[in-house]
């Protein structure tokens, strides 16, 4: 009679033939004795670097172009380029999962900004037109889905996703003379694309070089009458963050 | 561009229809013998209202320009909406697995869609479906009602929007 058990079968099977071998012969005993399973010990997975939820902090350069073409004449007869500059700083919170080398993720962005530009002494600037325009990006935010390449410490990503902007516009009529005594506050939805390279430091930080490009279409604002002018948005920021990764 | 043209003449026979309109309304009372004057104040609907030379009706024609735009706006968005439900496809949550996600792109008319859908067993074939999709808006109309001519040239009602719309869905599934 020959019994053989591999590997793979159930525990109880092995036991109930252990059983029945038990009123076998010695020799066939010892034989089965050394085919029993062994319980394979877990294998010790090591998780990967960029695995997990992770906070931060951001801050840097944001530079905007913005055209405002005025089709009424209200507040210039040829287009407007409006170029500005400033700072921006905010916090991110983010996810990551690391399959290898590949690293895919999420992130929400929160920034407050201070880019301002303006245009003065406008074509057309006589009578009841506008003596200038100014723009204020505020507040900036994305949400944006990332895929990274992973090597060493460093995680090269493209991210891509939808923005939001509050924008302070403001114009100025030169009847009214200098100074911008109209304000407006609009909100702009848009999308935007980006890139960036992390470097894991001591601990759970990593520092981080990121690029985001932010575009707005053209849409139609109230500025200056009732008579709506059509400005985009064009945003590119350069910011140097500080991420914390959640370990379990 | 062929749809901005098309758009172009759909307000251009729509302002027709209420020129229309408007005739059609004001001849029964012109032709009436009756004495009776109206007070031809116009102001009483509103500032911008004038009448039509020749008949008893007050229009507003930036209203009518402002009504246009207003269209054009909500048949961008109608179609954004066409989009973005086109996004949202549902995954499949084969057997042995409790987890099913899916990302599809999907355009109309010119306007593009994001939709990320995904499935969660609860207990055996009864699973949670929850989807999200964000649709980019824009559009441009030209209107062809009025003309102004100022000292810089001809004044044109001209507007343009571009806005992410969000659409959310959630739901139970069921399978036997």
């Amino acid at each position: 009679m020959t019994i053989s058990i591999v590997g793979s079968t159930p525990r109880w099977v092995a036991r109930a033939a252990a059983i029945t071998a038990a009123g076998l012969p010695l020799s066939t005993i010892s034989v089965l004795a050394a085919d029993f399973p062994v319980q394979p010990r877990p294998p010790i997975i090591e998780r990967p670097l960029w695995t997990g939820f992770y906070i931060g902090v951001q801050g840097g350069g944001g530079w905007a172009s913005s055209r405002l073409v005025d089709p009424y004449f209200d507040i210039s007869f040829t287009a407007v380029d409006i170029r500005s500059s400033g700072w921006e700083a905010g916090a991110q919170v983010g996810a990551n999962w690391q399959f290898g080398n590949m690293v895919v993720g999420g992130e929400l962005d929160a920034l407050g900004a201070s880019i301002k530009g303006s245009a003065l002494n406008l074509d057309g600037a006589g009578g009841p037109v506008a003596s200038g325009v100014s723009q204020d990006y505020r507040a900036l935010a994305t949400g944006t889905g990332r895929v990274g390449y992973a090597w060493g410490s460093y995680l090269g990503y493209i991210k891509a996703g939808v923005a939001w902007a509050n924008i302070d516009s403001q114009s100025g009529v030169g009847a009214v003379g200098p100074g911008f005594p109209i304000d407006v506050d609009h909100q702009r939805t848009g999308l935007t694309a980006g890139g960036g390279l992390e470097m894991a430091l001591i601990g759970n930080l990593s520092a981080r070089l990121e690029y985001n490009f932010i575009y707005f279409g053209t849409s139609s604002i109230n500025l200056g009458s009732h008579l709506p002018v059509n400005v985009d948005h064009q945003i590119h920021l350069a910011t140097l963050g500080l991420n914390w990764r959640f370990s379990e | 561009m062929w749809t901005f043209k098309r758009r172009q003449a759909a307000s251009a026979s729509l302002a027709t229809a209420v020129a229309a309109f408007a005739l059609t309304m004001a001849t029964p009372k012109q032709a009436a013998a009756s004495p009776v004057e109206y007070v031809k104040v116009c102001s009483l609907y509103g500032a911008d209202f004038l009448y039509l030379p020749g008949t008893d009706t007050c229009t507003n024609a930036s209203q009518i320009v402002a009504n246009q735009f207003g269209i054009a706006r909500l048949s961008t968005q109608a179609a954004t909406g066409t989009a973005m439900a086109a996004s949202l496809v549902n995954p499949w949550l084969p057997d042995n697995t409790n987890y099913a996600i899916s990302l599809h792109w999907a355009g109309f008319d010119g306007q593009n869609a994001v939709g990320f859908a995904g499935l969660m067993r609860i207990k055996g074939n009864l699973a949670f479906s929850a989807g999200v999709s964000l649709g980019l808006d824009h559009g441009s109309l030209t209107s062809l009602s009025n003309r102004t001519q100022t000292e810089f040239g001809t004044s044109v009602p001209q507007q343009s929007w571009s806005n992410l719309i969000m659409l959310g869905r959630v739901g139970l599934q069921y399978a036997w």
